[in-house]
């Protein structure tokens, strides 16, 4: 046997020997206890903190933000082009596909949307930035879709199912640009004649006589005894108003199929289309308008959630055949 | 999906909402037997409600011709092909649809099965006017016509149906079934556009406005159907094709009812296209000329044969109450709810208070006048 060995074999020997001492026998097992419960208590109180602090509202909490507003000195409310813009940290957000409630949107775009958000002492707007091949701008034939993009806005904390249109308890407002209404805006009504260049017609009730030409007269011009032929504008449907102020709808919503347009129509924006992509500005006053039918008012410092949309024109989409984000943290820093 | 019953192919079936039938239903009956397609009703309906800009292609009504005739063009061709095999067992002397509906048949991430037309597709609302089902053959001096050369004329308008596609499409639920009188309307300011309803509609009778870029649809003249007349495109009708009334379901028949006695007692009124599971609330009589009787079931579903078979009868003079109830057809502009053959030569239609409406005769007078009219010296052809 090797010496190491043995010398050690002859120690173990001599420990086994000798008896333990009164500390030893007592002391040890109480460390060893006391270890014990001290470890148990911890895991019983890590398991319930949750329920005996309960998180406290974001507002004083601050947490990091997915998107931050950044202030400046005047937002470049219906600009997407000024150099405000380009100052501002970027944020990239994907969108996800739409499966909670029928007609589903199953496709997901492979590109992230790009946001950007800044805020005056009147204003919030938000830049977004996003992939479309074509422009689709109209939406006069019966399989004509627009493009559009919304941002929704909610209280924060937000329970996951605000993000589709809000909930009873957080209604959304929601800033809704539309691609068709911009045209309206831009270059007059897009009407009948501009999906159908060749159209001719004989007569529009109440409009005496024949019309000249077979020309039908431009909607905007039709006499106000003609509009009870435009059944969707005689009941005051902003989706058929044929002058348009702005390309934004403002609109506050409270779940899935709630969506109602705001009696003030004070959000703005426009959109630019450009080598693939749209870029819109969406705006709407901080303070809210509209405070009793939902709207949200916002105020410098605080966090709230947010929500970011697309419909592809191109793909058909409409309603909620879209592709929403997910919840969103938007601080106004 | 809850569970629905729809009496018409004789199951229960899947629908988007728990049934809640109106506590009346607005319904017609059409005898295509009678109808010329003079367009009297799509003219009647055109200058009523569809004269506006944004609704120049818009037929709320329409009469197209069968089998080669549609508008928009192929949309029964096209939901027939989408919906895959459609066969009916009978069980007893009902019959069961053993194939799948519209709502049984819908994708994952579809409310409904069905397809939006293209504007072209809107373009030709008369294409396939008056074509028959064969082509005439090329003889060396002369068109021959074919044996047994058919067709015949469908007028179309909004089924109101119990149980309506385009209501079920809707996210907005901006479509809504009055439950006073069943008649399925889009409310104009709920709609955003969508579409939903015109892609989900298997009849393709809801239509998008390109001016005021909403949808819209036939109203069965609602403000007339209040005051108790009949919609515009009904008390029009030249060829006294139409009856307008309220239907009940099967086991709440009332025989004295014209649309009941001809929908469920004689069966001689039969749903379009049964089998999509709306149960629409236009019933037609089958055409009795028509070669093709498989043509006829795929449209009106397996009842077709005992229909024309009654019908048949009737006109050979054996069914005076069938024949009573047919008469009545276009008589009044005022909704009837009762009818009786008086006398066993005439027949008389009542309103819901009981007051009579009209009479008219089982058979119309003849009066053959003499060749010669020695009042005034004169000739005299005799013309129908």
């Amino acid at each position: 046997m090797k010496t190491w060995r043995r010398r050690a074999m002859l120690r173990l020997a001599s420990d086994k020997a000798k008896p333990l001492s009164k500390v030893d026998r007592f002391f040890l097992p109480a460390v060893a206890v006391s270890s014990l419960a001290t470890a148990l208590l911890a895991a019983f109180y890590k398991q319930f903190e949750s329920v005996l602090k309960p998180a406290q509202a974001t507002t004083r909490q601050q947490p990091i933000a997915d998107v931050i507003a950044y202030r400046v000195p005047k937002a470049p409310i219906s600009d997407p082009d000024s150099p405000v813009w380009g100052t501002i940290k970027e944020y990239r957000i994907n969108l996800a596909d739409q499966t909670i409630t029928r007609p589903l949107k199953t496709t997901v775009p492979k590109q992230p949307i790009t946001v950007k958000a800044v805020y005056d002492d009147e204003w919030i707007a938000f830049l977004l930035i996003f992939p479309s091949d074509k422009p689709s701008k109209q939406a006069i034939k019966v399989n004509e879709f627009r493009d559009a993009c919304a941002v929704l806005l909610a209280r924060h904390p937000a329970k996951p199912e605000v993000r589709f249109m809000g909930t009873a308890d957080n209604p959304a407002t929601i800033l809704h640009w539309k691609a068709d209404w911009q045209a309206d805006v831009e270059e007059g009504f897009q009407d009948i004649e501009k999906a159908f260049p060749n159209v001719a017609a004989d007569f529009y009730p109440p409009l005496k006589g024949a019309v000249a030409d077979g020309k039908p007269p431009k909607t905007v011009d039709i006499m106000s005894g003609a509009v009870r032929w435009l059944a969707g504008l005689n009941a005051g449907n902003p989706i058929s108003e044929p002058v348009k102020k702005s390309p934004v709808e403002k609109i506050v919503g409270k779940g899935p199929g709630t969506i109602a347009t705001t009696p003030t129509q004070d959000a703005v924006g426009w959109g630019r289309w450009l080598d693939g992509h749209w870029r819109v500005v969406l705006a709407k006053k901080l303070r809210a308008s509209d405070s009793n039918v939902g709207e949200i008012s916002l105020e410098p410092g605080n966090v709230y959630a947010a929500a970011f949309t697309v419909w592809f024109g191109g793909e058909r989409d409409r309603g909620g055949r879209k592709n929403p984000s997910m919840l969103q943290t938007l601080l106004l820093q | 999906m809850p569970k629905v019953y729809n009496w018409q192919i004789g199951r229960e079936m899947d629908y988007w909402y728990e049934a809640a039938r109106p506590r009346r239903q607005a319904g017609a009956v059409f005898d295509t037997n009678k109808c010329i397609a003079c367009q009297t009703c799509t003219v009647a309906c055109k200058t009523t409600w569809t004269s506006g800009k944004g609704q120049e292609y818009m037929y709320w009504n329409n009469v197209e011709t069968k089998p080669w005739g549609s508008y928009p063009m192929g949309w029964d061709v096209n939901i027939l092909n989408m919906l895959g095999p459609q066969r009916w067992t009978k069980n007893g002397d009902k019959y069961v649809y053993q194939g799948k509906t519209l709502f049984e048949a819908t994708p994952a991430n579809e409310r409904v099965l069905g397809y939006l037309p293209s504007d072209i597709e809107y373009a030709y609302p008369n294409r396939g006017e008056d074509e028959t089902n064969q082509p005439l053959t090329n003889e060396k001096f002369y068109l021959k016509l074919p044996h047994d050369v058919w067709f015949f004329y469908l007028p179309r308008i909004c089924n109101h149906c119990t149980y309506p596609a385009c209501l079920a499409a809707c996210s907005r639920m901006a479509i809504y079934k009055r439950p006073e009188d069943g008649i399925v309307l889009v409310d104009q300011l709920r709609c955003r556009g969508y579409r939903e309803c015109v892609q989900a509609c298997p009849y393709k009778k809801v239509f998008y406005n390109h001016v005021t870029r909403i949808s819209e649809k036939c109203v069965l003249c609602y403000p007339a159907v209040e005051r108790g007349i009949w919609p515009r495109c009904m008390r029009t009708c030249i060829g006294k094709i139409r009856m307008f009334g309220y239907v009940n379901t099967p086991e709440n028949a009332d025989p004295e009812n014209p649309l009941d006695f001809l929908i469920h007692v004689k069966k001689v009124a039969l749903p379009l296209l049964p089998q999509l599971g709306l149960e629409p609330n236009i019933y037609y009589i089958p055409p009795v000329h028509v070669g093709n009787v498989n043509f006829l079931r795929m449209l009106f579903g397996p009842g077709v044969d005992q229909a024309i078979q009654t019908y048949r009868k009737a006109m050979a003079g054996r069914d005076t109450e069938l024949v009573a109830a047919l008469v009545l057809n276009v008589s009044a502009d005022r909704i009837m709810t009762k009818f009786k053959v008086v006398g066993g030569s005439e027949v008389a239609g009542y309103d819901e208070n009981g007051h009579e409406v009209v009479r008219v005769p089982l058979k119309e007078p003849t009066v053959v006048r003499p060749f010669f009219d020695e009042k005034l010296q004169t000739f005299r052809h005799n013309i129908t």
